[in-house]
């Protein structure tokens, strides 16, 4: 089941680029970057800080791709 | 990813030279222990070469250090190939350390067997045990640093 998310939109919305969102949550850039291409699941805790940053509740950002079928 | 290939590959050439260096001791004691003389004369080429590039390598190696917070004294007792800067890294390590393991299980058993063929050619290759326990390493180095470039890349 993967995750899918909505980082590189809001991200977008947000006018953050991938280096400044991962300033902002303590990670490389690289790490946004696989994130952003639905190859790294990020842990709970990197997934609450993302969802602080843009200020929307985790489950807005992430979802289980079987859920939005 | 340049600092685990950097670090991967200036492990191995100071493995390498290591073996050069305890293999050309081993050549000099022989020779001592043939001609039953008490000279000793040693070749002091390899142990510059390895002392030259120990020195240049611990100040690169320290001054471009992922985690600038270590000090020297933390830094010096771990391996220089690990970059663990957030959690993906970790979980990359962690990928890139279980598949050096794993090869460390495949290579020794293969060079323990190698050694019972060991007498046939001792008097050609008298080193051989010094170079077998340097490819070990030098095999799991390069197995982690694949395993971390593929990972790191997915």
């Amino acid at each position: 089941m993967p995750l899918i998310n909505r980082v590189k939109e809001l991200r977008a919305r947000h006018q953050l680029t991938q280096g400044d969102l991962a300033a902002k949550v303590g990670v490389t850039r690289q790490t946004i970057i696989s994130l952003e291409k639905g190859s790294y699941t990020p842990s709970l805790l990197l997934a609450m800080q993302i969802a602080r940053v843009f200020e929307e509740p985790v489950e807005s950002i992430f979802t289980i791709e079987e859920e939005t079928n | 990813m340049k600092h685990v290939v950097i670090q991967s590959i200036s492990s191995i050439i100071l493995y390498v030279l290591m073996a050069f260096l305890f293999s050309s001791f081993l050549s000099d004691v022989s020779t001592v222990i043939e001609t039953d003389r008490f000279e000793i004369e040693f070749n002091l080429l390899p142990l510059l070469l390895l002392v030259g590039f120990f020195i240049v390598w611990t100040v690169y190696s320290f001054k471009t250090r992922p985690n600038q917070n270590l000090s020297f004294g933390q830094w010096s007792v771990r391996m220089t190939e690990f970059s663990e800067v957030d959690e993906r890294e970790q979980i990359i390590t962690a990928k890139a350390t279980k598949a050096a393991y794993v090869s460390f299980g495949i290579t020794v058993p293969l060079l323990m067997a190698s050694f019972m063929f060991y007498p046939l050619f001792e008097n050609a290759l008298p080193a051989y045990p010094i170079y077998a326990l340097a490819s070990t390493l030098i095999i799991s180095t390069l197995v982690y640093m694949a395993t971390w470039i593929r990972a790191y890349t997915h």
